[in-house]
């Protein structure tokens, strides 16, 4: 027994190696066996140690530090609601700062972001206040130099977040000074600098009218969103921008004149039925549904017969309304039978039940499967009426 | 270091764009949250309720009655006053028979659909009928049992959003429920599990979630969007066929044929994780169930890179079959296969050739410490990011519980893959098995 696994150790040995390699194998082994024991096993016991000393401590610290931010926060809000809100001359202001200063902040960045942030919050969130008030307060406690040192030196978050700031100070005259970062090459940095521009603009939103670079579907989101919360009146630029070379801009303005129930010219619907981008083509279909735009019913058919997205000829079907000469109808009725794509036959059995209830009553199917499929898209929709 | 950057990058950039806009926007996309149903009777009602709260303008959340034996069926038609309706269903991807579609008749629960159909022993299944039945292009599949926070769906649709390659599917870091204190169908106060198994889980939730999976997807390499909570593009999982109801890990696999196909077209794609915890799931708490779950895990992980083995290795699947597939193999597969060689070797050369028992010892150590480290640094990495736990005790035994992993809970895994590996190559008859619910912990 013994010599066969003396045997097998041999070939198990030797299957790989000659004698050379093998010594040289000992002796990576014994390389490898020193560095873990006087090297790896030692860091690591340190390593170990520590961190477990830093998750420990940082947890058990974590009441305390949560303690010592509640009352920062309420110190703060009540020195912050004392000289915005009351009425304070602007050197009580200054001695109020350097008082707030010297006994609470007291040259700590940490509580100086903190204040910079509270500041910023304030300023965000209550509208109608004193405007003039709050700067001051601002440049007072020095943000207004850590704003622009972010905004000259920081990296992109840190000019992004230099945006907002300006954004919510509506700093308005530093709408040069963001202006080039349109160019960038990173493309958040980009992105906050348009977003912050929209946010400066006048009610006019000129800044739209020579953008060339696309506008992401998020930019195109907090784009809208700005505009809303400006509450202001439709654009007097939204016609060039409905004729803008730039499909975004095209998609943004179709959007807004939604929002504020802008009357489409004929032309207008005619170039952007045919516009090259079927996302384009696609929004404007939406929005002669949304703004329940009457006579476009034969451009309408005549986009459905070109048109290659699945998608858009979905939504045309979705927006068909009846018409007084019956045109739209015998459009459906011929494509219904024609049609041997599901979901669209779907969405016919829809358009043609909302114009003609009885029209299925007067079909006999050969197809039985076909019979079944027409009946229950049909039941579909007469419980939804 | 791929996965620090990358949760690094992700807070940088997690005000791009805020959710609350998201919330508040008309053109938000819309969202179908799938939640299979089976015997949940207990807990149905409330997850149900916990499900229509999210915070999102346009969702449906669509609930599949996967042939519950219980009185699941009933409490949803009790609770929302739901009524059987006619609905056009197109089977777009394979499912059961369908019994029925419900709709609720008060209007408060207008978002809600529930999908009554039969059985087939599979959530693969009961998600097939919920793509099918669904009218968004995005779709969310949810287990039922999950608590999900309010702002869920927006932070699920903000990669959709944000990205300029096309993202197929996203997303987030799941946590135990165990233990956990909820309220109103929220959480309240977060603790470290009590139960044994549920306490490991917890911690291999932490190190997968934070350190594993951020670094795939920081590498667009992402191989697994978990089934308890995954986003995903419904026209591109309609394209590959739906998941694969013969498949046990139904959520890889599906996750690996939408890779495949859009390598295959040669089109630009992203599969994102965020790392933030959206996701409360009760985890299994006996060994029974536990070890059911783990040879399941095994039997599917098998399973996918069997079913895909022609893109192992092939650079025409870029990333995929040249660095994850391979990686999957080596070290998820083979590794509990190379441990059980290694510890066989070892009691072989203890009993007829020797051990260098020095050498041994530091090289046990070693690979011990290396471990323990790489665990304390996602522990670590999950205090500064949630500051999970209520109290400092529930600190002090996920440490210890680190410690213990690799002597109590470490064999226990290795087990259950050696299980299922040889019931996959035993082609023993796939079985879900029933997990056995507690609830949650609700206050008064």
């Amino acid at each position: 027994m013994k010599q066969s696994l003396d045997l097998l150790l041999w070939y198990r040995l030797d299957w790989y190696v000659t004698a050379s390699s093998r010594q040289t194998q000992i002796e990576t082994a014994a390389k490898v066996y020193a560095f873990l024991q006087n090297y790896f096993i030692p860091f690591s016991l340190l390593f170990l140690m520590t961190i477990v000393t830093i998750i420990v401590h940082r947890r058990m610290n974590l009441d305390k530090t949560d303690q010592r931010k509640m009352e920062l926060e309420d110190k703060t809000n009540d020195f912050l609601t004392d000289v915005i809100f009351l009425n304070y001359n602007h050197i009580e202001i200054l001695a109020k700062i350097d008082q707030f200063n010297l006994e609470v902040v007291q040259n700590c960045p940490k509580i100086r972001s903190f204040v910079q942030k509270k500041i910023l919050k304030i300023k965000q969130s209550i509208k109608d206040m004193n405007h003039d008030r709050i700067i001051f307060i601002y440049n007072t406690f020095g943000f207004d130099k850590e704003t622009e040192r972010m905004l000259k030196h920081g990296d992109w978050a840190d000019k992004s977040e230099a945006f907002e700031h300006y954004t919510i100070l509506d700093a308005k005259h530093k709408v040069l000074t963001i202006k080039p970062y349109l160019s960038s090459n990173n493309d958040f940095l980009r992105s906050n600098a348009l977003i912050a521009l929209i946010s400066l603009s006048d009610q006019n939103f000129d800044i739209l009218n020579d953008i060339d670079f696309e506008i992401s579907k998020a930019d195109e989101i907090k784009i809208l969103n700005v505009i809303y919360e400006k509450e202001v009146p439709l654009p007097s630029n939204i016609e060039q921008w409905l004729m803008s070379a730039n499909a975004s801009t095209v998609s943004i303005a179709i959007k807004l004149a939604v929002r504020y129930q802008y009357g489409f010219s004929a032309e207008q619907l005619e170039h952007l039925l045919h516009h090259s981008n079927p996302m384009i083509r696609r929004e404007i279909i939406k929005a002669i549904r949304d703004l329940k735009i009457d006579e476009v019913g034969n451009l309408l058919i005549e986009l459905y017969k070109v048109e290659t997205f699945l998608k858009n000829k979905l939504t045309i079907l979705k927006t068909l309304r009846p018409d007084n000469k019956g045109i739209v109808l015998n459009f459906l009725k011929k494509n219904f039978f024609k049609e041997t794509n599901t979901d669209l036959k779907f969405q016919l059995v829809s358009a043609i039940h909302m114009f003609d209830k009885k029209f299925f009553d007067q079909i006999v199917y050969e197809n039985p499967q076909e019979q079944a499929m027409i009946n229950q898209m049909l039941s579909h929709y007469e419980i939804a009426a | 270091m791929k996965s620090f950057r990358e949760i690094k990058k992700y807070y940088n950039h997690a005000e791009f764009l805020n959710k609350d806009i998201l919330i508040k926007s008309n053109n938000s996309r819309g969202v179908s949250v799938v939640a299979p149903a089976y015997n949940e009777g207990m807990t149905i009602v409330y997850n149900v309720k916990s499900l229509l709260s999210q915070e999102y303008p346009k969702f449906e959340i669509i609930i599949v009655n996967d042939g519950s034996t219980d009185d699941t069926m009933e409490r949803l038609i009790a609770e929302f006053d739901l009524v059987k309706i006619n609905f056009f269903y197109q089977q777009k991807v394979p499912s059961a028979a369908i019994r029925g579609h419900y709709k609720s008749t008060n209007p408060i629960y207008s978002k809600l659909l529930v999908v009554d159909k039969e059985n087939a022993k599979s959530k693969a299944d009961g998600v097939n009928a919920g793509i099918n039945s669904a009218q968004y292009d995005l779709y969310i599949c949810a287990d039922v049992d999950c608590i999900l926070r309010k702002d869920t769906i927006a932070m699920l649709v903000k990669p959709f959003i944000e990205s300029k390659a096309r993202v197929i599917a996203a997303g987030g870091a799941i946590r135990l429920s165990n233990s956990c204190e909820f309220r109103e169908g929220m959480l309240y106060k977060s603790h470290f599990p009590k139960n044994f198994f549920a306490r490991f889980q917890e911690l291999e939730y932490i190190r997968a979630f934070l350190y594993g999976r951020m670094a795939w997807s920081r590498m667009n390499g992402l191989l697994l969007v978990s089934g308890a909570l995954g986003i995903f593009d419904r026209e591109i999982v309609i394209e590959v066929g739906g998941y694969k109801k013969e498949c046990l890990g139904e959520d890889m696999e599906l996750v690996t044929r939408m890779r495949k196909y859009m390598h295959e077209k040669k089109e630009d794609f992203r599969i994102v994780y965020l790392p933030e915890s959206l996701c409360w799931t009760e985890g299994p708490s006996d060994r029974t169930i536990f070890l059911r779950q783990r040879v399941r895990w095994a039997r599917g992980l098998i399973q996918s890179i069997n079913m895909h083995r022609d893109m192992m290795l092939n650079p025409a699947y870029g990333i995929t079959g040249m660095v994850v597939l391979p990686y999957f193999l080596l070290f998820e597969f083979a590794v509990p296969i190379l441990e059980v060689i290694g510890l066989i070797v070892f009691i072989v050369d203890v009993m007829f050739f020797g051990v260098n028992y020095p050498f041994l010892i530091t090289i046990s150590v070693a690979v011990y410490f290396f471990y323990a480290f790489v665990t304390l640094v996602s522990v670590y990495m999950d205090q500064l990011i949630y500051k999970q736990y209520s109290n400092v005790k529930d600190m002090f035994t996920l440490i210890a519980m680190v410690f213990l992993e690799p002597i109590l809970y470490h064999p226990i895994n290795v087990y259950a893959s050696l299980k299922g590996y040889y019931q996959f190559f035993t082609k023993k008859e796939k079985k879900w098995g029933e997990m056995t619910r507690q609830g949650f912990n609700k206050t008064e």
